[in-house]
């Protein structure tokens, strides 16, 4: 009986030991380019891992990040009237596009 | 003109038409981004030489096609690829979206 108490007590730690180690790793990986991508609502038409749900929004997953750099400070310049990512790029600093398409290129493709 | 001979030339001219009609479909999407220069700078497969120039692969079909329409009708303002645009016809811009998106 005192045995089975201690296995029990074992498996219970060795689980609280696993789900912690899940729950850091998980808080680590919500890294400043990635709160970017909740916060600009990228994510709404790009996806969470830069693959967007639908054809006419392009998939960001491991684009290069100067490209990506590019076009944000394309869509922050209103280059091309009437885009939809004007309104959304309007907003962002320089240190944040940088962030974004560092986030967005290291997804997988 | 018999009735036969009528088909039959209605026939003809319909079957001509309709090869005709097919040919259009028969672009190798290959070969004309090798043949437009696509390929300097996106790579056979759509992975960029530089990382200014975006990768292709993995995108969508459709989001290529409407690019490669915005930078030729200049609603998508880009001096290199403006250029190489402008002389696409949609078949072959849908040609070199089928090739290197999904």
């Amino acid at each position: 009986m005192l045995r089975k108490v201690f296995g029990i007590r074992v498996a219970a730690s060795f689980c609280a030991m696993l789900l912690g180690g899940l729950i850091s790793s998980t808080a680590l990986a919500a890294d400043a380019g990635e709160n970017a991508a909740f916060k600009h609502h990228c994510v709404t038409c790009h996806g969470y891992d830069g693959k967007s749900g639908a054809a006419r929004y392009p998939n960001l997953a491991g684009q290069n990040a100067p490209y990506l750099v590019s076009r944000l400070k394309y869509f922050r310049d209103a280059e091309e009237p009437g885009n939809q990512m004007n309104a959304q790029a309007v907003l962002l600093t320089d240190e944040e596009i940088d962030l974004l398409a560092e986030y967005f290129s290291k997804q997988a493709n | 003109m018999s009735m036969k001979k009528a088909l039959l030339k209605g026939a003809v001219v319909v079957s001509v038409g309709l090869l005709g009609a097919c040919g259009g479909h028969d672009i190798d999407g290959a070969a004309l981004a090798a043949e437009k220069g696509c390929v300097a700078c996106h790579g056979t497969k759509g992975k960029a030489i530089a990382p200014m120039y975006p990768n292709l692969n993995g995108q969508w079909e459709a989001y290529l096609r409407k690019q490669l329409v915005a930078y030729r009708d200049g609603t998508r303002k880009n001096a290199i690829m403006a250029i190489q645009a402008q002389n696409l016809t949609n078949e072959e811009i849908a040609a070199l979206a089928a090739h290197y998106g999904n």
